[in-house]
């Protein structure tokens, strides 16, 4: 259950706790650093992917993972 | 299948496409022409493991084209393999119907909606990254246009892909060297393009894009290839048809009555 007032920690324990649960959840992130991001590499580093500053090409991958059968989730700011 | 054979597949695709664009009165005839023979590889000659059993099969070859405009000969082979009916194939370019001048996910067979260009590489990409996480045997294949590859969304799916060695990931670039408004030079970008490629991580090919042999050679390399590869293909915008050869206004203009009859002499030529 998120217990935090902050937006991005409750999205990322949520995160936290789905990809725990299902390993078909890949979270992709736009070379973004955040705490949470550095526990899903350590404790899950199968699901998740650090694209790098390319927000374009992380949309379409994200697309096509989905298109597998992945469950994706995106993170970056604007 | 022997090439002779797939030479006449060549020839139905191209009549085809030509008597759909007159019939609906709209189609992008010179860069549907120009990969005829691609296509006709990919689905008759038995690269692209797909059939209409499995287009959701997650488990099959996943074809994504971002040259869209080139649906002209998708449609025809789609119809040919099973994929649609006649009747929904005889609909193209009418009111309502979901066979249009781009692709349309709602269409069997067809994975991405297309238009918007600079896209492919990246969802073929992505779909090479879950098929090797997964460690499946399927592949990915993207067919760019050369005017495409000015889209910057192309150069971050190819870094992307070299960075993630998607040796499960072809991409095939149909160099007809003309774009809608100019001629593409060997300038900037395809001036030493395999070195610029292979430079990238990629393995780089350079064939005769209307040549069966060396298309087929070509994706059997991809095939088993642990880089992504990149098969540059030459082609003339417009093949098959000779007023129509490397002439920029051929993109989406339709031919007249006359011009068709021309054509059609020429196309029927071939297959006989």
């Amino acid at each position: 259950m998120p217990n935090s007032n902050d937006i991005r920690d409750a999205y990322f324990d949520t995160i936290l706790e789905e990809v725990r649960l299902n390993k078909d959840i890949l979270v992709l992130s736009a070379d973004m650093d955040a705490f949470s991001l550095r526990v899903l590499e350590k404790e899950f580093p199968s699901q998740y992917l650090n694209v790098g500053v390319s927000e374009q090409n992380m949309i379409n991958v994200a697309a096509g993972l989905a298109l597998s059968g992945k469950i994706v989730f995106c993170y970056s700011i604007a | 299948m022997d090439i002779s054979k797939l030479q006449d597949k060549a020839s139905y695709v191209r009549l085809s496409a030509l008597e759909n664009a007159v019939r609906a009165g709209k189609g992008h005839l010179g860069g549907t022409f120009s990969c005829v023979e691609i296509l006709v590889m990919l689905y008759y000659g038995g690269f692209l493991r797909i059939t209409p059993e499995t287009v959701n099969n997650p488990d099959r070859d996943y074809f994504f084209i971002g040259k869209g405009h080139a649906c002209l000969a998708i449609y025809p082979i789609l119809y040919e393999l099973g994929f649609i009916s006649y009747n929904r194939y005889m609909e193209y370019g009418t009111d309502g119907s979901t066979l249009g001048g781009q692709l349309d996910i709602t269409v069997p067979g067809v994975e991405c909606n297309t238009g918007s260009l600079g896209h492919a590489l990246g969802l073929a990409a992505g779909v090479a990254l879950a098929s090797k996480l997964d460690k499946k045997k399927n592949r990915a294949v993207a067919l760019l246009g050369d005017a495409e590859c000015e889209e910057g969304s192309v150069w971050e799916a190819i870094i992307f892909s070299a960075e993630q060695r998607l040796g499960n990931l072809t991409c095939i670039i149909d160099r007809n060297r003309l774009s809608v408004t100019r001629i593409m030079d060997d300038s900037i970008i395809f001036s030493n393009f395999c070195k610029k490629i292979e430079l990238f991580g990629w393995k780089c090919l350079v064939i005769d894009g209307h040549d069966l042999n060396a298309i087929s050679d070509a994706l059997e390399f991809s095939g088993v290839a642990s880089k992504p590869t990149m098969i540059v293909a030459n082609t003339v915008k417009g093949k098959g048809v000779s007023f129509m050869e490397n002439i920029t206004k051929w993109h989406h203009q339709v031919p007249t009555e006359t011009e068709v009859a021309l054509a059609r002499e020429e196309l029927q030529r071939v297959s006989s």
